[in-house]
């Protein structure tokens, strides 16, 4: 992890009244203290592209953890393996903004994304699916017990357009169904077409719940 | 008063753009155009004359430009008229 980068998201916090960042462990991770009084250690990473096992391994080497990773850029991908080294080591990860988020939970460690775990809990839970793991932050391969496995990539959007379904596809590659993470908006006409011309179902969530089935 | 500070911030990321941003519109909504003090991120959405328009800004936003991240939407004129997106978002526009 870049010196720079941590400096920044502490300059960064420090523009905000509801954290404050204490101080510094010499394993460079940040102390911080969430109004209210609940604390985290917060590990900063810099990777670009995508974030892999072996870029969060060492932070789990030492003999004090972090208790959240995140990572600058906001745009990079978290692999499927990193993630569940960081969960299997009782720590959560994110970008900046779950810096943020991460305060309202009983301990920053437990932190998950409300909008993802929503998607994976659903998904587990259906009759026609045996095992949901992570591809990368949101994408997530679903394994059926009828029908082939499918790559659903869930979009953090209200309203999905012909842009997110485009950009989606340059980020995140291969995948047969992209989803909205709300229940409310819509999808755009644009956005079913540009899906259709890329072999993709451009899903709402009821529509992922009943494509599971077949 | 983080809505202020946002809406400048915006404003001056958006001009320092150049042309790129011609012709478009951004409209801010959510926790930080309701003013809220625990706002996570800025929920941004552009309209866009063409795809290609909205390409390039993906392309050009940093979206960790700001205090904030920002939570960017880019969609074209056409498909946010006939969504509704304004309404649907209560949005408010910040630029031009």
């Amino acid at each position: 992890m870049k010196n720079n980068t941590i400096d920044w998201v502490a300059s960064k916090l420090k523009e905000s009244d509801n954290v404050e960042v204490v101080d510094r462990t010499s394993e460079n991770f940040l102390n911080i203290l969430f109004k209210g009084g609940r604390s985290a250690l917060v590990a900063v990473l810099n990777v670009q592209g995508v974030v892999k096992k072996h870029d969060v391994e060492p932070l789990f080497a030492g003999d004090l953890n972090p208790q959240l990773v995140v990572n600058v850029p906001s745009k990079t991908l978290w692999s499927g393996e990193a993630i569940r080294y960081i969960h299997s080591s009782s720590a959560a990860f994110g970008r900046f903004g779950d810096i943020y988020r991460a305060a309202s939970s009983v301990g920053a460690g437990s932190y998950r994304d409300k909008g993802m775990g929503f998607f994976i809990t659903a998904m587990e839970q259906h009759s026609n699916v045996k095992d949901v793991s992570y591809v990368y932050d949101n994408v997530f391969q679903v394994d059926r017990a009828r029908g082939t496995s499918l790559t659903v990539a869930v979009i953090e959007a209200y309203n999905m357009s012909a842009e997110d379904v485009r950009n989606a596809k340059t980020q995140l590659g291969v995948f047969d169904i992209i989803v909205k993470s709300t229940s409310y908006g819509s999808i755009t006409d644009e956005a079913k077409i540009a899906a259709d011309s890329m072999g993709i179902e451009a899903l709402m969530f009821k529509n992922l719940m009943g494509r599971l089935n077949k | 008063m983080i809505r202020h500070r946002v809406i400048a911030n915006l404003r001056t990321l958006a001009i320092s753009l150049g042309s790129i941003v011609d012709g478009c519109e951004w409209h801010l909504f959510g926790s930080v155009d309701r003013d809220e003090e625990d706002a996570a991120d800025i929920d941004l959405m552009i309209f866009c004359e063409n795809d290609a328009q909205a390409d390039a800004l993906r392309l050009a936003i940093d979206l960790d430009a700001l205090e904030l991240p920002i939570h960017l939407s880019l969609m074209t004129f056409k498909e946010a008229a006939k969504i509704k997106a304004c309404n649907m978002q209560s949005s408010c526009i910040i630029f031009p």
